[in-house]
């Protein structure tokens, strides 16, 4: 088999240490606030014209994997999400390291990195060909019943006032509205202010709605940030293990989620997250556990989203459709150095595909110890450092990753305001997660709609638009499933004493 | 965290030696003396990124400095744009600037900007227009395309990037000219909109000419809306010859920050001719389905104000403008 | 979560409840709620207003669809209210008025080092900032040690950070108009 001879290719010592250092470069990245996996992908470009095309694709793909793993930190550690990937990292991530078992998280987080960077890839070795046209079975009604299906996990997982987590959402949605619109030709809602012209940019919103309210209760109080419990010693790799071990079938699914997420151009690693949350959550036994420190949670998500980096290069590569936002910045450089992607990237020109696709599965194993070893220094740094000390780093932290994401300092602004507007409305019940998934979902749902809309009245068709396509209709049935799959078991069983998506579930008992 | 700190001083300090921290002053005998800054008003991997990407390396070669590009999206590019003019006008920072967004953004409402305001001074290419089918598609020719929209008022679904833009025009001009109505469905970019055409969401596509370079064998163009064939694409007519007058697409161009010295511009302008002449870079250029051209400073005004005149007349009968 | 952790306030999760064992607070809920509700009615009658501006069919499907559902469910958040159910929604108060001088002071900081960056420039409106921060979330006393180390190690992380966006990773961070 042609590949194999590829593999060797891969196990250079250059293209070893382009791996290692790809990775190393990629964790440290990812786990800053606001330095995503793109713009470190973009970073590199200049340097991948003097390489062989195969050699700067094994650095991208390296600097890439380690990107969206080390966004992982951030996000269990400061209850931020380095990269939007990691969204659904902070919904169990940061309880669990609340609680004391931030390193515990981290390690999990970097096993299930590792498992679904390893699925994904492999699809991409064995299958990508035919794997591509998944990409383009997927419409625009697919698009915007799959955004409806990551919003239906703020019903899924409201458990205070769900009419408020609604109303979060809502306000999220009209926030992705804001600017010029992407698709259509308006500029809305900026009331005449030019700052927001270019809208609200999502790294910097997630930032603000997660991060700044953590740190306006942090300065409130002299109490340690997170709590360390003293038997905790090294990385509890071993309890890592056994859970992974136990919760395989979770990781498995969840990887393979990611990769078909990571098939569909522009939908990326933070809905894959989302969606392999909401499974995880969906078929785990323990449920009530989700959103206050669930370690399948936290598995899910990071197995999802790397695993989306092997999915996401299925499309780019295949059909030259970038399957991400770093893809994209790949294929061009891929572009520049004149290689022509496409399916006979994976006959004629196999060599490069084949070596750089073995260079990833090495990136990614590479990221086991390099992540194992980074992230317990970054828990260490972080229970160690003396307040004084961690709350200007990581406000500093914010200022310039919001800062660089566009080059704005009204994304400052933005990103600041919108953490005040999220601490005032947690104060009163309404918590940040549902205007984040209204935020990141709403141009996709709105983009689908539209466009499915136009397209089914010039077919005369709009019904049969949204509800006659097959593929639609199997994510409309996983919407209903996790909407009400709950309550119809309850109801079939007869037990109604404790229904969950009726309205009054704010009551107080 | 000390460590850590440690080794990314290091690395930044050694970065920092390699750069060499030139205080140039900016004189034309002199420039350029240290890199020039090049900002892309989009997000990296989007067609203005890549064609600066493949202006790159011989920018290098032929100017001696390093072209550094940087991002600052948002807004359709009205947030880079509006804030041209307040950056540095030593030559030292430039900026893309894209055909037709500067003419249709300024006139919907306050972006912050207008298209006079921008200093523009060399457009070096742009993506040609064209409807793109996939290979297996029933039309064969624009004929079979139009007969099947006379046949069928607006059924005919055609995927294109983004309203207002370059498509969107060209789909309004050309729907006028042959008498025809089809539905333009705008999807967030070109690779959506491909992925649409590809995936047979739609029945073609308004796409570009880089569209027929980067998937040929999967998809053909019935028309391209140039002056006379693309080198690339010799079997291909254009608009023109099938009696259509349509020359459009996406230009992409250069500014400078409203002050910056007329030398120094002369300067920048003439390596971008030099680099749009080097044989090289044509070849990769047109084999990637762009079309070259040079209009330089001294005819960039006359060619603004004639462009102007068309993208104004489309956008109002889109809707786009009031 | 127990009550001896005062920042329970900000659940990471989708929930927006109080964590399980708080007692409700029955004091304050009774005038948030319908502020809330009004505000939420008023942000969406500024969208739909907005809207009526738009020229392309395309762009105002959305946002009315979502500003209208938004109203609606703010309506039922007040009917709720009305009804009594939304009692223990809201986290205590006490905690929230502790140390208001300090939380102010973070997000003032925060914000005057966005305003003042194109200004000062970013390595300066970052030190300020990272100096003003630090003393708001200061509750050791400042021993000659801290008192060394402290300012030390600030400026090492703000130079640093400096260094790797602006050389290494090569952001253009804003230089400031003042010369130094």
């Amino acid at each position: 088999m042609a590949a194999l001879d590829n593999l060797f290719a891969a196990m250079s010592p250059l293209n070893f240490l382009l791996a290692l250092a790809g990775v190393v470069a990629g964790t440290v990245i990812g786990s800053l606030p606001g330095l995503t996996a793109t713009m470190a992908v973009a970073v590199l470009v200049p340097i991948t014209f003097s390489m062989e095309p195969a050699s700067a694709l094994i650095l991208m793909g390296a600097i890439y994997t380690g990107a969206i793993y080390g966004g992982a930190y951030s996000a269990i550690l400061l209850n931020t999400p380095g990269t939007p990937s990691a969204i659904a990292t902070t919904f169990d991530g940061y309880p669990m390291a609340k609680r004391g078992d931030g390193d515990l998280a981290v390690t999990l987080a970097c096993i299930a990195s590792v498992s679904g960077g390893l699925v994904g890839a492999t699809f991409l070795l064995l299958l990508a060909p035919p794997l591509a046209s998944v990409a383009l079975a997927f419409g625009p009604v697919e698009y915007f019943w799959l955004a409806v299906f990551g919003l239906s996990l703020i019903a899924a997982l409201s458990e205070g006032n769900l009419i408020k987590a609604l109303i979060g959402g809502c306000l999220g949605l009209l926030l992705s509205a804001i600017g010029v619109a992407e698709v259509s030709a308006d500029i809305r809602l900026t009331f005449g202010s030019q700052v927001l012209i270019g809208g609200i940019e999502t790294v910097s919103a997630l930032i603000g709605l997660y991060c700044v309210p953590v740190l306006i209760d942090l300065v409130a109080t002299p109490d340690k940030h997170l709590k360390v419990t003293t038997q905790s010693k090294g990385i509890r790799l071993r309890e890592a293990l056994a859970i992974s071990w136990r919760g395989k079938f979770n990781l498995i699914r969840s990887s393979v989620v990611g990769t078909l997420v990571g098939i569909l151009p522009g939908a990326g690693g933070s809905i894959a997250g989302l969606v392999a949350y909401s499974e995880a959550r969906r078929t785990s036994k323990n449920q009530e556990q989700f959103g206050k420190g669930a370690p399948e949670g936290v598995q899910a998500t990071e197995s999802a989203n790397n695993a989306t980096v092997g999915g996401g290069f299925i499309p780019t590569l295949v059909l030259g459709i970038p399957g991400t936002p770093p893809d994209a910045v790949i294929l061009g450089a891929l572009l520049v150095q004149g290689v022509k992607v496409g399916p006979n990237l994976f006959t004629s020109e196999s060599s490069i595909v084949y070596t750089f696709i073995w260079g990833l599965f090495l990136a990614t194993i590479l990221m086991l110890p390099v992540g194992l070893i980074i992230g317990r220094y970054a828990y260490r740094s972080i229970i160690a450092i003396p307040k004084a000390l961690l709350v200007p780093t990581v406000a500093f932290m914010t200022l310039i990753g919001t800062y660089s994401i566009r080059n704005s300092t009204s994304d400052v602004v933005i990103m600041v305001i919108l953490g005040v507007i999220g601490w005032v409305l947690g104060r009163f019940g309404f918590s940040a997660s549902p205007i984040v998934l209204g935020l990141i979902l709403g141009s996709i749902a709105e983009q689908g709609f539209v466009q499915a809309w136009t397209i089914g009245s010039a077919t005369e068709n709009i019904a049969g638009m949204f509800f006659g396509r097959p593929i639609s209709l199997a994510i409309i049935a996983m919407i209903v499933i996790s909407l009400f799959g709950p309550s119809l078991v309850r109801l079939i069983r007869g037990d109604r004493s404790n229904q969950s998506m009726t309205g009054d579930i704010g009551k107080n008992p | 965290m000390k460590t850590n700190l440690t080794k990314l001083l290091t690395s930044a300090a050694a970065a920092t030696l390699a750069l060499g921290l030139g205080m140039a002053t900016a004189q034309a005998d002199d420039f350029p003396s240290k890199s020039i800054s090049y900002i892309i008003p989009f997000g990296p991997g989007g067609e203005s990124d890549i064609s600066a990407r493949h202006q790159q390396p011989f920018f290098k070669k032929l100017f001696g400095q390093d072209l550094v590009i940087s991002y600052k999206p948002g807004g359709g590019g009205a947030v880079g744009w509006s804030q041209l003019n307040s950056m540095g006008k030593d030559g030292y920072t430039m900026m893309g600037i894209n055909l037709p967004h500067i003419i249709i953004k300024p006139r919907q409402k306050d972006v912050g900007f207008k298209t006079d305001d921008i200093d523009g001074f060399h457009i070096f290419h742009y993506t040609p227009d064209a409807i793109v089918v996939t290979e297996d598609s029933e039309f064969k020719t624009l004929k079979d395309f139009i007969d099947f929209a006379k046949a069928n008022p607006g059924k005919l679904t055609l995927s294109g990037s983004g309203k207002g833009t370059a498509n969107h025009l060209a789909k309004v001009t050309f729907d006028k000219l042959a008498g025809i109505k089809s539905t333009y469905v705008a999807f967030k970019g070109t690779g959506a909109s491909v992925q649409a055409l590809l995936g047979k969401q739609v029945k073609a596509q308004w796409g570009y000419t880089s569209v027929g370079a980067k998937h040929a064998g999967k998809v053909r163009m019935l028309a391209v809306a140039m002056e006379e064939r693309h080198p690339s694409f010799p079997d291909v007519p254009t608009f023109k010859e099938l009696g259509f007058d349509i020359v459009s697409g996406a230009y992409r161009g250069i500014a400078v920050p409203k002050g910056t010295p007329a030398d120094v511009k002369q300067k920048l302008s003439d390596t971008i001719s030099k680099i749009n002449a080097d044989a090289d870079f044509r070849k990769k250029m047109e084999a990637d389905g762009f079309a070259l051209i040079d209009v330089t400073a001294d005819k960039y005004a006359d060619f603004i104000a004639e462009k102007t005149k068309g993208y104004v007349e489309a956008a109002k009968s889109a809707g786009v403008l009031k | 979560m127990t009550q001896d952790n005062p920042t329970t306030g900000t659940s990471p999760g989708v929930s927006s409840g109080p964590a399980p064992g708080n007692a409700p607070d029955n004091r304050t809920r009774e005038i948030s709620t319908p502020i809330m509700a009004a505000l939420f009615v008023a942000i969406g009658a500024l969208v739909i207003w907005d809207t009526t501006t738009y020229t392309d069919a395309d762009s105002y499907v959305f946002p009315r669809t979502i500003a209208s559902v938004m109203i609606g469910l703010s309506v039922l958040l007040a009917i709720q209210w009305l009804l009594g159910w939304t009692k223990g929604d809201d986290v205590e108060t006490s905690t929230i008025a502790k140390s208001i001088p300090r939380r102010i002071g973070l997000v003032l900081a925060m914000i005057g080092a966005a305003l003042l960056m194109p200004l000062l420039g970013f390595l300066i409106s970052g030190i300020l900032a990272f100096t003003a921060i630090m003393f708001a979330a200061m509750y050791d006393p400042w021993t000659p040690y801290r008192a060394i180390v402290y300012p030390i190690a600030g400026a090492t992380i703000v130079v640093g950070f400096y260094l790797l966006f602006s050389r290494v990773l090569q952001v253009p961070l804003p230089e400031g108009t003042l010369p130094f």
